[in-house]
Parts: structure tokens; C-alpha cells; sequence
């Protein structure tokens, strides 16, 4: 039996169902993210002294590690950009690198935690590195996880664009507009717990 | 919205992320006094206009595509 409106729209919605049900997940996201950041705020307005984030972070390495981020939400618009003017070799390009960028954000993150945990400084040290270890360790498990699917259209799920292009072409819109939430996610986590 | 508008929304909120930095690097030089605080500043701001014209230029590219 073949899935309905993968490739044409409904006419009550005037989408597809892959692009309804993306963004009904990054809704969920939201809310995840959103309620985490609603903690962190409660909890630094309730204490009684907070420590400046940059005099335990390593901000050099977290402003590297921005700018790898948004240079995959280029590369990975590109990718999808190339798929929508037929080309397919561009596209495996671009989703590549888009991968290669969310390995090397990940190794950074390594890096910085060894360092952390090294010296010393785990989650239960206070709440500041409670909250550090709690919204950046989740972000990393989404970067991960996009990393899994960019890795699959790259590979085995690009068979589909032989048989059904647009298909295909929608799979990695929908798989990009995640890939961008990831990125905005953390270009609020950045500031919040780097800087300021 | 399509991932064309935001990811242009995402560059947006980049340039005012790098905005932000810059500022809070002048604030590091007046604290601290570092030359390499106040290249980064500059380095931030130039960045932040970067990605406007970034910005601008990928809209007018992928007009077409929706």
C-alpha cells in the first residue's frame, strides 16, 4: 500500500504529511527546550549568587564550535538547494560536509567535557554545571541523532531518489528544518550559558 | 514555513548572535584589557554583516525555489 501525501498536498492542510508532522515534532521540541530554559531562568533569578559562565567555560572553543554549527545550516540548505535543481552529485557534497561539521561539533564537545570532568567539575558540583551538562548534553543527543538521519540520506535512503525524486527532495527538507532547530537551539544556548 | 525561510531566519538570528558577542568582547576589553578581546569584537561585527549580505544574496539565489 503506498503512503498518501508524501509528495502531493492534501487539500484541507495544503501541505504533506511529512512537512505537518516535522513540524508538530519540532513543536514537541519546543516545549522540551522551552521547559528547560524556563528552569534555568528560575533557578538563576532564585539564587543568591550565580557564577559569570566564562569564567568556567571555555567560550574560544564554544564560538568555534558556533560557526561550525551555522556552517552546516548552510551546507546542509545547499544540499537541499542541489536536490531541487536535479543534482544529485552536489547534493551528496554538501550533505557530506553537513555530517563532517556535526562530527567535528561533537568532537569539540568531548574535548570540553573531558576537561570539565578532568578537574573535577561533574553535574552535582553545582547547579550551574547541572544545568551546563543537562541542556548541552541534550543538544548533543539531537545533534547526534541528526547526524544519524543526514548519514542515512546520504547513504542507503538516497536509492529513493532513482524511484521517486520529490520524495526523496522532501525527506531532506524535512530532515534540514530539524537540523536547523538543533542550530537555533543552540544559538540560544550559546549566549545563555557562554556569556552571559 | 519551508527550510528556505528558516534558515534565512536562522542567519538572521546568527547576525545578532555575533552582534551580541562583539559586545560582550568590548565588554571583556574594558574589563580586562586584552588587544585579542578587541579583534575579536571587530572580527564579531564584521562576521554579523557577513551574514546579512549572506543573508540578502541566498534569498535573491533561491527565489525559485519554494
Amino acid at each position: 500500500m503506498e503512503i498518501p501525501y508524501t509528495v502531493e498536498v492534501r487539500r484541507d492542510t495544503g501541505l504533506t504529511n511529512g512537512r505537518i508532522g516535522i513540524w508538530l515534532f519540532l513543536a514537541s521540541e519546543v516545549m522540551l527546550f522551552g521547559a528547560l530554559f524556563a528552569s534555568y531562568i528560575l533557578i538563576r533569578t532564585g539564587a543568591v549568587s550565580w557564577p559569570r559562565g566564562d569564567t568556567i567555560l571555555d567560550v574560544p572553543l564554544a564560538t568555534f564550535n558556533t560557526l561550525v554549527l551555522i556552517s552546516s545550516s548552510v551546507t546542509m540548505v545547499m544540499a537541499w538547494a542541489s536536490l531541487m535543481r536535479h543534482r544529485f552529485g552536489t547534493f551528496r557534497i554538501y550533505m557530506g560536509l553537513t555530517i563532517l561539521f556535526g562530527f567535528v561539533f561533537l568532537t569539540v564537545k568531548y574535548f570540553e567535557y573531558s576537561h570539565h570532568l578532568h578537574i573535577g567539575e561533574v553535574p552535582s558540583t553545582n547547579n550551574f554545571l547541572a544545568i551546563y551538562y543537562t541542556l548541552t548534553g541534550l543538544h548533543m543527543l539531537h545533534v547526534a541523532g541528526g547526524m544519524a538521519v543526514n548519514a542515512y540520506l546520504w547513504g542507503p535512503g538516497a536509492k529513493l531518489w532513482q524511484t521517486n525524486p520529490q520524495w526523496f527532495t522532501n525527506r531532506v527538507e524535512h530532515s534540514g528544518l530539524f537540523w536547523h532547530f538543533v542550530d537555533l537551539v543552540w544559538i540560544f544556548l550559546f549566549p545563555t550559558l557562554y556569556l552571559l | 514555513m519551508n527550510l528556505r525561510l528558516f534558515h534565512a531566519m536562522l542567519i538572521l538570528l546568527s547576525a545578532a548572535l555575533a552582534v551580541l558577542f562583539g559586545v560582550w568582547c568590548l565588554d571583556l576589553y574594558g574589563r580586562e584589557d586584552g588587544i585579542g578581546s578587541l579583534v575579536a569584537a571587530v572580527a564579531a561585527f564584521a562576521l554579523s554583516f557577513g551574514l546579512v549580505v549572506y543573508d540578502s544574496w541566498f534569498l535573491r539565489k533561491t527565489r525559485t525555489l519554494q
